[in-house]
């Protein structure tokens, strides 16, 4: 799969879990989105939508990774890395 | 009720819905670590049981200022429930940063917790406090050596979790949620997640909460009054290994050794609930004498004859069955648990009867009793000792609808019977069961208002209040305290009935009447010249809507009133011991 492609398939089930977890289902995700600006995403939903994206990959983040990102595309770089890493 | 296991995600979604109606329960939780997701699963459940819970959460860390400040915000929520939520972690930080000897750890930690419930309940009498224990946590300092030495954390640790049991049974208002079997359950992985416990201050895993969430609302029902009663029985594969058929007992798998064990335990376990007070029923496919005789003669069997209250087996459909068991037992389906081994009955005993619990067994036996004791069915708020007798009183009730039967009136059956009542003001003996009858009487049942044995050893003390307990007894057998009155001395001679509760199983004799003669008979002796009651409606207790009306008082504002002077004795086929 093109890198290009497997980003916009991971991004959609991102979108899903994230418009699941703040109860909305307008939300569109693009790779510059960034949690700031979605004012549901607060510390809980935070949690809520990391574990969703752990569970849906199977993957487990370390905590320092999560520190540091900043839009939807180090979220993905962070997935591909755990998972090409299993 | 059919769903006993829920995700967070579930709970989450669960309480952004909520129900907009059902009954409100206010609930404060107080925690040392972050307890947002907790009170989010918590507000799942509250709504997955039709209930409101309105969820006072103190911030982070602020357990002692909450509970020792009686003006505390706490305590302005008028909290029912009150859970005092304290992590393992925290506790073992304690332990590290105390400058004092590690052997007498526990010791000041119980010091702590009795001054907070001491607290709690005098600062809000008549709260019950949802106290979490500690899962295990080993920091192996001293490797299995740890037990052998009254310095190790897990000594520590354990004796606390023993210490607060100690506690609990001393105090009727303090229960006690196990987290540390909750850990056992589910395992240390799904308890402790440090990346969570860093970055969210979580003290225990986002997978365990929803199992945390589930055994306080088991507790909060329990207090509510909705304890589970009755557990009905199917036999083949459920009971026994196999089927059981004219080809006779030795077809069937049961015994010590090989798949047979598994029923075996299973049975040991209910033959322990009958024993604790749940009642069995029996409810099979199969010809009566055929289904009995295992019971009766089969070495293997731990379950008897005797172990069952209602033994129902013929070749009609299991509905059916099951709501001519429910009307023999009079208590409500919401209170029963169908175990049978076969889809297909549970599917349709559970569509026809939404109320009834339906545990889906797994398809392998021998991982029936680790399920069916997962699922933490059996939470009581109390037990006494009128439980034990349970199984016998309903076996006494159907040789009475035996008798019944022969007769053409209900009058004429009731005073052949010879049913005779004695009764008293509460006595210390009386109180553990008094206080249960209050917890567990929904229909005949005036306020509704539920007592601990503590709350009754206090009314029974008061100066301010009369009461009267009432057991019952006929040709077939006797009912024990079946009905209990407390009444509170208002200045203006008016006696007010605070509390009027009866055992279904004494319905339709006409001993409201014999009651009521009693209560005006003790208002006539001190002088009293109106006796007050009240009706507060609940989903269960329409049977008692008009009993005041019917009885003769005459209803002003919200309340009913009767005089003492002008009152007549009430025919009763029931005489006073």
């Amino acid at each position: 799969m093109r890198v290009s492609t497997m980003n916009q398939t991971m991004l959609k089930e991102i979108e899903s879990i994230i418009r699941d977890v703040l109860d909305d289902a307008t939300i569109q995700l693009r790779e510059e989105s960034s949690p700031m600006e979605f004012e549901a995403w607060d510390s809980i939903a935070h949690v809520h939508i990391l574990v969703g994206i752990e569970n849906r990959f199977g993957i487990k983040f370390e905590l320092r990774e999560t520190q540091q990102w900043v839009d939807m595309r180090s979220i993905l770089e962070s997935v591909k890395g755990k998972l090409e890493a299993a | 009720m059919r769903h006993l296991e829920y995700r967070l995600s579930d709970l989450r979604k669960l309480a952004k819905q909520g129900p907009q109606h059902g009954q409100t329960v206010r609930i404060a939780l107080l925690g040392d670590s972050a307890t947002q997701f907790l009170t989010e699963a918590l507000l799942g459940h509250a709504a997955a049981r039709g209930l409101r819970a309105d969820v006072f959460e103190a911030g982070i860390g602020q357990i002692d200022s909450q509970i020792f400040n009686r003006d505390s915000a706490l305590y302005l929520h008028e909290p029912d429930f009150v859970i005092v939520f304290r992590s393992n972690t925290k506790l073992y930080e304690d332990f590290s940063a105390s400058d004092l000897a590690p052997e007498g750890f526990a010791e000041a930690q119980l010091r702590g917790v009795k001054a907070q419930i001491d607290a709690i309940l005098s600062f809000r009498p008549g709260c019950k406090i949802i106290y979490f224990n500690f899962p295990e946590l080993n920091d192996y300092l001293f490797g299995n050596y740890g037990n052998s030495t009254a310095r190790s954390f897990i000594y520590q640790l354990r004796k606390i979790n023993l210490s607060l049991m100690e506690l609990a049974q001393t105090c009727d208002a303090l229960l006690i949620c196990d987290l540390c079997s909750l850990q056992n359950r589910y395992g240390r992985d799904a308890v402790h997640d440090p990346k969570w416990q860093i970055s969210a201050g979580l003290a225990y895993g986002l997978d365990f909460l929803p199992a945390v969430a589930k055994h306080v609302f088991d507790i909060v029902t329990a207090v509510r009054g909705a304890a589970r009663k009755c557990v009905i029985l199917d036999l083949d594969n459920t009971l026994w290994g196999g089927v059981l058929d004219e080809g006779g007992m030795e077809n069937i798998q049961l015994g010590e050794l090989g798949a047979g064990k598994a029923f075996c335990d299973l049975q040991r376990w209910l033959k322990r609930l009958k024993q604790r007070g749940i009642i069995l029923a029996v409810c099979s496919k199969n010809d009566e004498a055929i289904a009995k005789e295992p019971f009766q003669s089969h070495p293997d069997m731990v379950l008897r004859l005797e172990d069952i209250a209602v033994f129902v087996a013929n070749w009609e459909n299991k509905v059916d069955n099951i709501r001519h068991i429910q009307e023999i037992l009079n208590i409500g389906f919401d209170s029963m648990v169908f175990l049978d081994d076969n889809p297909f009955e549970r599917e349709m005993v559970a569509q026809a009867i939404p109320d009834i619990t339906v545990p889906a067994l797994p398809s392998d036996p021998v991982l029936y009793l680790d399920f069916l004791q997962k699922l933490n069915l059996f939470e009581v708020a109390s037990v006494s000792g009128a439980d034990d007798d349970r199984t016998l009183q309903y076996q006494q009730e159907a040789a009475r609808r035996q008798v019944r039967a022969l007769y053409q009136s209900e009058q004429a059956y009731l005073s052949s019977i010879n049913m005779r009542a004695n009764f008293r003001p509460f006595a210390p003996l009386d109180l553990p069961r008094v206080a249960q009858l209050s917890q567990r009487s929904n229909q005949f049942n005036l306020r509704t208002s539920r007592y601990t044995t503590a709350d009754i050893e206090r009314i029974a003390q008061s100066d301010g209040h009369f009461t009267l307990s009432f057991e019952l007894s006929d040709d077939y057998g006797r009912y024990g305290l079946v009905v209990a009155l407390i009444l509170e001395r208002n200045a203006d001679d008016t006696l007010f009935i605070e509390a009027w509760m009866m055992s279904c199983r004494v319905l339709n004799r006409g001993l409201e009447h014999f009651v009521l003669n009693q209560l005006v008979d003790l208002a006539k002796r001190h002088g009293y010249r109106t006796i007050k009651g009240e009706y507060l409606p609940t989903r269960k207790n329409a049977l008692v809507k008009d009993l005041y009306e019917r009885l003769g008082f005459v209803g002003r504002d919200r309340y009913w009133y009767l005089s003492v002077q002008d009152y007549e004795m009430k025919p009763t086929a029931i005489a006073a011991e």
